[in-house]
């Protein structure tokens, strides 16, 4: 694999924007509402919070490995199995997340606007994104990124700004939701749903340098919580708990309700256009990932072979669940409940074991 | 890949991409679509539903005027009523006589009959949030009276002004802001008031005006001798009551309250006005309130609502303590008594006069809401709700159960800003009786 392309905190940023902040549109919201009650936003930020915390201990635990991945790190440490046993675990990881998000994507885009469309149809759509940039590699996509990430910040926030009227300080009462045993003991588990950040520990053979790292991720989880807070915000302000937790679709419930005056309405018809652009965003990156982590893994020169047999796998998982409400639950539930381990214990565990390593290593080369 | 296949690949690629990007499953055809813009709900036989659409008629409704064409909502629009189980498979009977496919996606108006409204929608209100097509800004009606009443609601709509009837409903719909007869009763507020434990839904009333001529014209429905006045004035009535006349049969006045998805009871134009103040949502209209010195004359003011209305809810002794204040501008529209109210000592008796003839209505009118309708119209448990940390705790006190032994402090603020263009009111001079 060539990992001679670099680039910079911006293009780094916008990718982690990205890939953590997606969940903003699917159903991250609704889900903070079923732990949190009304008081979901507070939830959103609890999970930020201890997301921002685990990111400072790992970024600690990283200054010693400047420029390796947690790939690179796991060979240092165990030599080719550990690195094989840790890829592995990687690529089932982003196989899964990818199935979910292709399926969830696809069926949402149904709902929204191709309700005649087979599911299939509207998958090969996002898979032949994915196909296409993974053929052109990870520049492209970087810099298409680093241009759309920006430009969709600025609308969401007109979004949010557009949702002012529409929201009531009320529904957000009572202050501590469903209580302080949901929001800080089921809520922790949530943390999960900044697993993607483990996208950032693969990210330091192309970005070199651990002051661009730690800028980068202290900079866009901060933008992520920015992004997820403030839409969990405007969702249960604008749909009171319990409707809060009924939505399939909530940044689409809350385009469906922005009016001004009788001359502009029906606001979710940009948001299918966003939804799209942000779903090829999304899938691309993790599909990019996860051939670039298989290539790594198992010390492959050339990536594109695999390009076609794994859009046919991962579209083939995505299609095993029976219906969307399985896929939601499978990902909502399941997956996000384990995710945690893979994101965030499996990195801490092994960069403490690493630092051990070479700490003693160190030790017994000197004098 | 070679550069040889490279071509054909991406001349595939881009050819099915612009395939899926069409979406090719889901093309209809604009000419192809029929767009209703109301729908009405009756009681059928058994467990099924009338209903009916009144759909536009797109070659009218692009006419305009011309010719007389169109400006006649009956020539604009064309009904269709039919009995179905359900409300999709209604749609599925309609479109199979109707030449173009139904979309409801520019329905404007929900209407219910009274009828169904009493018995209970959720069935309805849940199928319709529910549904894509279906848009969660339509307002909600309740038509007055049995039998099939939204369907002869919606015939009996003819706007005269608007050649869209779309826009006919849109604007009249949207005149509370300045008239406070009727509110924003979408769909999405009908259904999170409906299943909040905070506060109860509301439907604006609509009926059809029950007199041909002038010569009918009475007042016997009038509730003014409900409020113990000597005659009515315009917030005295509801929906198909208004003594009025013309060619546009069809009224909306007041609203229909619910308790839960069942409706419970009726607000008249006064009422409604008070709700939208107790809401803070009321705008500005010109309101009549009776004359201090003069018992045989009145004062219009235009009233406005600059403030939120200050409100606060305490438990004593068990039982809900309300307190509201509300505050209000008012511009002199006319005195006929001839009064000097404009200067400054006489202003003053006016305004305390229309801040008791406010807070008498909004007493008598929350006590309908917690004696009568047992009903959180104005949504009081939303200042309740805050006093609670958690949502088991709210959900346990119990607060629709306990709003109607409410207790009430009502307290309005009304200032009179602006005499209009005359700074004092000149008396007429004559030498006929009354006349100086």
């Amino acid at each position: 694999m060539n990992n001679n392309i670099t680039f910079g905190s911006h293009e780094a940023i916008c990718l982690l924007i990205t890939m953590i902040s997606t969940k903003a549109i699917l159903n991250f919201p609704s889900t903070m509402a079923k732990i949190g009650g009304p008081a979901a936003w507070f939830v959103a930020i609890y999970v930020s919070v201890l997301a921002i915390i685990a990111f400072y201990i790992i970024s600690k635990l990283y200054s010693k490995f400047e420029g390796k991945d947690i790939i690179d790190i796991g060979e240092i440490l165990g030599g080719k199995t550990l690195k094989i046993l840790l890829g592995i675990l990687i690529i089932i990881f982003l196989t899964a997340l990818l199935s979910f998000y292709l399926r969830n994507f696809s069926e949402e885009m149904k709902t929204m606007g191709f309700a005649m469309s087979p599911i299939g149809f509207i998958m090969l759509f996002f898979v032949l994104g994915m196909v296409i940039s993974a053929y052109h590699g990870i520049e492209p996509l970087i810099r298409f990124q680093s241009i759309l990430v920006p430009i969709t910040v600025i609308s969401f926030t007109l979004f949010v700004i557009a949702l002012i009227p529409s929201m009531s300080i009320d529904s957000i009462m009572p202050i501590l939701g469903t209580g302080p045993y949901n929001i800080f003991v089921k809520g922790a588990l949530r943390i999960s749903d900044f697993a993607e950040i483990i996208f950032l520990f693969l990210l330091p053979p192309f970005i070199k340098k651990r002051d661009v790292f730690n800028k980068v991720g202290f900079t866009g989880l901060t933008i992520c919580s920015m992004v997820l807070v403030s839409l969990t915000f405007s969702f249960v302000s604008v749909y009171p708990y319990p409707v809060s937790t009924d939505d399939l679709l909530p940044a689409y419930e809350l385009a469906r309700i922005i009016k001004f005056g009788r001359f502009f309405e029906r606001a979710e018809s940009i948001l299918v256009i966003t939804w799209a652009t942000i779903g090829f965003m999304y899938l691309s990156t993790v599909f990019y990932f996860l051939l670039h982590v298989f290539g790594k893994t198992f010390d492959l020169y050339y990536y594109k072979p695999l390009i076609l047999p794994f859009a046919l796998v991962v579209m083939s998982i995505s299609l095993i669940p029976p219906r969307l409400m399985n896929s939601i639950l499978l990902e909502a539930e399941t997956f996000r409940n384990l995710a945690w381990l893979i994101a965030f214990v499996l990195p801490v565990l092994l960069l403490i074991i690493a630092r051990a390593a070479v700490s003693r290593k160190k030790r017994k080369t000197s004098p | 890949m070679g550069s040889k296949a490279k071509k054909p690949f991406i001349v595939i690629v881009a050819f099915v991409m612009c395939l899926s990007m069409t979406g090719c499953f889901d093309k209809r055809e604009v000419d192809d679509l029929v767009n209703p813009i109301a729908i009405g709900f009756d009681k059928g036989e058994g467990n099924s539903i009338r209903m009916t659409l009144q759909i536009a008629i797109p070659t009218k409704v692009a006419g305009g005027g011309d010719g007389g064409g169109g400006g006649g909502g009956g020539e604009s629009v064309s009904f269709t009523t039919v009995e179905a189980p359900s409300i999709y498979s209604g749609l599925n009977m309609i479109n199979t006589y109707v030449s173009k496919q139904l979309n409801m996606s520019q329905i404007k108006v929900v209407v219910f009959s009274e009828e169904l409204a009493r018995e209970g929608i959720e069935k309805y209100i849940n199928a319709l949030i529910r549904g894509r097509e279906f848009r969660p800004n339509s307002y909600m009606l309740v038509a007055r009276g049995t039998g099939n009443v939204a369907e002869r609601y919606l015939r009996a709509v003819e706007p005269e002004l608007e050649s869209n009837p779309a826009k006919y409903y849109e604007m009249v719909l949207s005149a509370y802001r300045y008239t406070g007869f009727s509110a924003n009763t979408s769909i999405i507020n009908f259904y999170k008031n409906m299943v909040s434990e905070s506060t109860q839904p509301l439907a604006v009333l609509a009926d059809i005006s029950q007199f041909e001529n002038s010569d009918d014209i009475n007042t016997d429905n009038s509730t003014y001798r409900e409020k113990g006045r000597d005659y009515p004035l315009e917030g005295d009535f509801k929906a198909g009551d208004m003594p009025k006349v013309g060619t546009i049969k069809s009224e909306i006045m007041g609203l229909a309250v619910f308790n839960g998805s069942k409706m419970v009871g009726e607000f008249d134009g006064e009422e409604t006005q008070l709700q939208l103040m107790l809401e803070g949502n009321f705008g500005y209209s010109f309101v009549t309130i009776p004359d201090p010195l003069s018992a045989d004359n009145v004062v219009p003011l235009n009233i406005r609502q600059n403030r939120n209305p200050k409100r606060k809810v305490e438990i004593i002794d068990g039982k809900p303590n309300i307190k509201v204040k509300v505050f209000l501008e008012a511009d002199i529209l006319s005195i006929q008594s001839g009064i000097n109210y404009e200067s400054i000592d006489k202003v003053t008796i006016l305004e305390t006069s229309a801040e008791k003839f406010f807070e008498k209505g909004l007493m008598r009118m929350l006590k309908k809401t917690a004696q009568e309708l047992r009903s959180d119209t104005a949504g009081f448990g939303k200042e309740m709700k805050g006093k609670f940390f958690t949502w088991d705790e709210w959900t346990d006190f119990k607060w629709i159960e306990k709003y109607p032994d409410s207790k009430f402090e009502v307290e309005v603020d009304f200032k009179i800003r602006r005499p209009g263009l005359m700074l004092r009111t000149n008396p007429a001079t004559g030498t006929e009786e009354g006349e100086q």
